[in-house]
C-alpha cells in the first residue's frame, strides 16, 4: 500500500503536543477574562442568560484573530467553539468558514478552541457541544467570521498591491486583481491582515447560497486522515515530560467513603508503585505506568463505609434494584404537572366510547462510548495548572475547576482535546469525571497526572440515560380517530437530576417527544409526576426524545388499531394540516418503495412487517419504516428508510453517516440494551455483561435528506428517536404482540 | 487487521463472509460503512 505523504501531519502533530500559545496571538489576553460561566440546563430565559445573548448578539463571532491564523504556506488553523467526536463538527465549521473565507476546507486545520467568551457564538448565548446545535445555532455567525476574515485579506491585499480595495476579488486561497492580473497568496497577506481592525460585521456581504462551492457538498472529513492512520490524539494518549500514571478503585457504591486500607503497606510494595492515595469516594495509585498502577490499586482491600447523611453527592441504596424502580414508576400516582393540556381531556375520557389504556416503560443505558475518561493535570512552576480532559463544555468544566482549586480562572489552561465518541457522555456530571481526581493526585505528588479510568470504573461511575414509565389514556371518536390523548409521565428528567431538585418550571428534557407532537388531536394533556431517584442521570444522544418517542409513536399506532386504521393513513390523517410534515412522511413512504404494511413473505421465504413512526426532536423533522422478522424468537431488523428534514445542510456525506450512527444507537436500546443494577450496583462493569449492537443486527439503512428550507435543525440525535417506534410497531404487526417496554431481548416472540 | 486476513484468503467476499469475518463491535455503528468498505477493497484488488 502506498504511504501518502500528507505536509500538514509534522505541523498538526506539534500543534496537538504544544498547549497553545498564549504569547502568539494577542486575543487570549481577551479570552481569558470574564468567561461565560454558564450552568448547562440552566433554563433559557433566566436573566444571567438574557443578558448574557443580549451582550453577545451583535459581537458574538467577530474576533477574527481568535478564530483564524493563516499560515505562510496558505494553511488555515481554526480554532473551533465546537468538540470533534466523530460527529464532523470540524468538517462543518471548515465548509462554513471556508465558504466565506474562500479558502477550500482541505486547507484546514481544526482544533478546539479554549474556553473564553470570543467563542461563545451560538444564537442562545451559549458555548457547547451539545443538544445537536453545533451547526444550526452558530451557522450564520461562522459564515460572518469567514467573510469577515476575507474583507480583512482583501484590505491587506489592497495596501499590498497598491489598488483600491474594490478592485480586488478572492480565488480560493487567494487575493486577486483581475485588471492587471496579479494575485497574493493569503499566506502572505494573513501577517498583517490579522493586525487590521476588525470591519464592521454589517458591512460584509454573504456568498448567495446558489453559489456554495463547498456548503452542501460531500467534503471529504478534515479528520480522516489523521485518525486512519492513527496520528489523531485523544485525552488518553496525551503525555508530557515528568508525567506519572494514575488508577482508581471507586467505592462500590456512590456516597460511600474510604475507611481502612488493610493491604496498603503490601500494595506500596508492588511493582512500580509510586504512591497510594485516599481521594473522596475512592483510592487511587500514582505508578510510572498506568498498568502497574492499575494492578496495584485494584489490589487494595478497602473497607467501604456507608455513605453519611451529609454527603455531598447522591448516595445510592444498598436495596436499589433497576427492575423494581421501573415498577415503582409504572405506579406512582403522585401529583402530576402539565406540560401541554388542550381542549377537555377529563371529560371527553370520561365519556367516551372506545377508550385505550396502556402502560409503557424504557430501560437505563450506559453511554459506552469507545474511549473511556480520562484527563491530564499539571501545575506549572508559576502556581498556573494546566488541564486536559474530555469535555462538551469547556467554560463550564475551567469554571468547576476553578470552584474546586480555589484558582482564579486565568490561571487555569483548559485542553480539549478530541472526544473518543460521547453520545452526551462528557458534560459536567459530579463524580462522574477523572479531573478532580487527577488535579488533586497532581498537586500531591508534585507532578504532571494522568489519570485514566478503567472500563469497569468508567461503567460504575457513568450517568445513566433516564427512566421514565408513562401511564396512557386515549378516546376514539364514533369513527375510529383519536379524539383526546393523556400521557402522564413518572420519570426524573436529567436536567433536573444535574440539579438534584425539582425547578420552578418543568424539565423539557423529561417530556420532550411526549410534548410538541405536531397531530391534530383535539384535547391532549402531557404532565409529569417528579420521581426522583437513586440514580445518577445525564444526557444521552436525542436525550427525552430516545424515550418518548417511543412511548408516544407506539401509543399511536394501538390507536389506529382499535380505531381500524392504517397506521401510515392515519398519521397523514392527523397531519393533514400541515405540509411539512405530511411531504416528509409521503418522502419516507417513497423511500421504501411505496407504503406496504404487511405481514407479507419476503424473497426469502421470511414472513416480515413494516412499521411506521416519526418524531421532531432538536430542530428537526424525521419519519422512519422498519421491516423486520422474527428470527429465533427474537428481532430481526432488515431495514430502516429514514427522511429526514433539517431545514437545510452543511455536508450530506456527514448527514447520512450520522443517519447511520443513529440507527444503530437506536436498534442497540430497541434490541438488546439496558443497563441493569441490582443491590445498588451494576450488573455489567464491561462490555461482556453489557450488551450493545452486535454487526450481524445491524440493519441496511437508505436515507433521504428532505431540505424543506425551514429553520436549520439538528443532526447529531434527530435520526435516533423514531427507529425504536417504527421497529415496534412492525412487530406488533407481524406478531400481534405490542412491546411495551424496552430492550426487546427481554421479551419472546413467536 | 480482521480485513486483511479476509481479504487475503477470500479477495472476493460475499456479504455473509463479510459479516462472519467483520464482527468488531462498533459504538458508533458504522457497520454499513466497513461493509461498503471491505466490498470496495475487494473490487479495487480486481483491477
Amino acid at each position: 500500500m502506498n504511504v501518502r505523504i500528507d505536509p500538514s501531519q509534522e505541523a498538526s502533530a506539534l500543534a496537538l503536543h504544544e498547549p497553545i500559545n498564549v504569547s502568539r496571538r494577542r486575543f487570549l489576553a481577551g479570552t481569558a477574562v470574564g468567561a461565560l460561566v454558564l450552568g448547562f440546563g440552566l433554563p433559557l430565559g433566566t436573566t444571567r442568560v438574557q443578558a448574557a445573548v443580549a451582550a453577545a448578539t451583535a459581537e458574538r463571532g467577530t474576533q477574527v484573530p481568535a478564530f483564524l491564523e493563516i499560515r505562510p504556506d496558505n494553511r488555515v488553523r481554526l480554532l473551533c467553539p465546537f468538540m470533534e467526536g466523530g460527529q464532523g463538527t470540524f468538517t462543518a465549521m471548515a465548509q462554513i468558514v471556508g465558504e466565506e473565507l474562500d479558502a477550500d476546507p482541505s486547507t484546514f486545520l481544526v482544533e478546539a478552541a479554549p474556553p473564553g467568551e470570543a467563542y461563545v457564538v451560538m444564537e442562545n448565548g451559549m458555548r457547547i457541544t451539545g443538544g445537536s446545535m453545533s451547526v444550526r445555532m452558530s451557522y450564520p455567525v461562522m459564515r460572518r467570521l469567514g467573510a469577515l476574515a476575507r474583507a480583512m485579506l482583501l484590505q491587506a491585499g489592497a495596501q499590498k498591491l497598491g489598488v483600491p480595495v474594490g478592485e480586488l476579488s478572492t480565488e480560493p486561497g487567494k487575493v486577486v486583481h483581475a485588471k492587471s492580473g496579479r494575485s497574493v497568496a493569503y499566506g502572505e497577506l494573513a501577517e498583517h491582515a490579522m493586525d487590521l481592525p476588525v470591519p464592521d460585521p454589517a458591512s460584509v456581504q454573504l456568498r448567495d447560497p446558489s453559489q456554495f462551492r463547498w456548503i452542501g457538498k460531500p467534503v471529504k472529513r478534515v479528520d480522516a486522515y489523521d485518525k486512519s492512520t492513527g496520528k489523531a490524539l485523544y485525552s488518553i494518549d496525551l503525555k508530557v515530560d515528568d508525567m506519572l500514571h494514575a488508577a482508581v478503585q471507586h467505592a462500590p457504591r456512590l456516597g460511600m467513603t474510604v475507611g481502612n486500607l488493610r493491604n496498603e503497606e503490601q500494595v506500596k510494595a508492588m511493582k512500580g508503585v509510586h504512591s497510594v492515595h485516599r481521594l473522596p469516594g475512592a483510592v487511587a495509585v500514582v505508578a510510572e505506568r498506568w498498568w502497574h498502577a492499575k494492578r496495584a490499586v485494584e489490589a487494595i482491600q478497602v473497607d467501604w463505609q456507608e455513605p453519611t447523611a451529609d454527603s455531598k453527592v447522591r448516595s445510592m441504596p444498598a436495596d436499589f434494584s433497576s427492575d423494581a424502580w421501573l415498577k415503582r414508576l409504572a405506579e406512582d400516582k403522585g401529583p402530576a404537572r402539565d406540560d401541554e393540556n388542550e381542549g377537555d381531556v377529563a371529560a371527553v375520557l370520561a365519556s367516551a366510547k372506545t377508550r385505550i389504556d396502556a402502560t409503557y416503560h424504557n430501560q437505563y443505558l450506559n453511554h459506552g462510548q469507545l474511549e473511556p475518561p480520562s484527563a491530564l493535570a499539571r501545575f506549572n512552576p508559576d502556581g498556573s495548572l494546566e488541564v486536559w480532559l474530555p469535555n462538551q463544555a469547556p467554560d463550564m468544566f475551567r469554571a468547576d475547576i476553578a470552584k474546586r482549586t480555589g484558582l482564579d480562572p486565568s490561571r487555569i489552561t483548559l485542553h480539549s482535546p478530541l472526544l473518543g465518541g460521547f453520545f452526551g457522555r462528557h458534560f459536567l456530571y459530579d463524580a462522574a469525571s477523572p479531573y478532580p481526581q487527577a488535579i488533586e493526585l497532581s498537586k500531591a505528588v508534585g507532578r504532571p497526572v494522568k489519570l485514566i479510568w478503567s472500563r469497569e470504573e468508567e461503567f460504575l461511575r457513568d450517568v445513566l440515560r433516564p427512566v421514565a414509565a408513562v401511564n396512557f389514556r386515549a378516546a376514539l371518536d364514533n369513527d375510529g380517530w383519536p379524539l383526546a390523548i393523556e400521557a402522564i409521565s413518572a420519570t426524573e428528567g436529567p436536567t433536573k437530576a444535574l440539579a438534584g431538585k425539582q425547578g420552578e418550571k418543568l424539565d423539557p428534557t423529561a417530556l420532550e417527544g411526549l410534548s410538541g407532537k405536531s397531530y391534530a388531536i383535539p384535547n391532549k394533556r402531557i404532565a409529569q409526576i417528579y420521581a426522583k431517584g437513586p440514580a445518577m442521570l445525564g444526557y444521552w444522544r436525542s436525550v427525552g426524545n430516545s424515550l418518548n418517542d417511543f412511548f408516544y409513536e407506539s401509543f399511536l399506532d394501538e390507536l389506529a388499531d382499535k380505531g381500524g386504521k392504517d397506521p401510515f393513513e392515519l398519521r397523514l390523517h392527523l397531519l393533514r394540516d400541515n405540509p411539512r410534515l405530511t411531504t416528509l412522511l409521503q418522502a419516507v413512504g417513497e423511500l421504501s418503495g411505496g407504503w406496504k404494511r404487511g405481514p407479507f413473505t419476503a424473497a426469502d421465504g421470511s414472513k416480515r412487517a413494516r412499521g411506521v413512526a416519526m418524531a421532531s426532536p432538536f430542530g428537526t423533522q424525521t419519519a422512519v419504516i422498519a421491516e423486520v422478522s422474527i428470527e429465533n424468537g427474537q428481532v430481526k431488523v432488515h431495514d430502516i428508510w429514514q427522511a429526514i428534514d433539517p431545514g437545510s445542510i452543511v455536508n450530506p456525506a456527514i448527514v447520512e453517516a450520522q443517519v447511520n450512527g443513529a440507527v444503530a444507537l437506536g436498534l442497540s436500546q430497541t434490541l438488546v440494551e439496558e443497563a441493569v443494577w441490582i443491590d445498588g450496583k451494576p450488573r455489567a462493569r464491561n462490555y461482556d455483561l453489557y450488551p450493545i449492537l452486535p454487526p450481524a443486527r445491524m440493519a441496511r439503512v437508505h436515507v433521504r435528506v428532505v431540505e424543506s428550507g425551514e429553520k436549520m435543525g439538528g443532526i447529531g440525535e434527530p435520526p435516533l428517536p423514531a427507529v425504536a417506534p417504527a421497529v415496534a410497531n412492525a412487530v406488533a404487526t407481524l406478531t400481534g404482540q405490542r412491546v411495551r417496554s424496552l430492550p426487546m431481548s427481554r421479551h419472546t416472540f413467536t | 487487521m480482521a480485513a486483511t486476513a479476509l481479504l487475503k484468503q477470500t479477495p472476493k467476499p460475499s456479504d455473509a463472509q463479510i459479516e462472519a469475518a467483520m464482527v468488531n463491535l462498533c459504538r458508533c455503528g458504522t457497520y454499513n460503512a466497513i461493509h461498503a468498505a471491505v466490498h470496495e477493497l475487494a473490487g479495487k484488488g480486481d483491477a
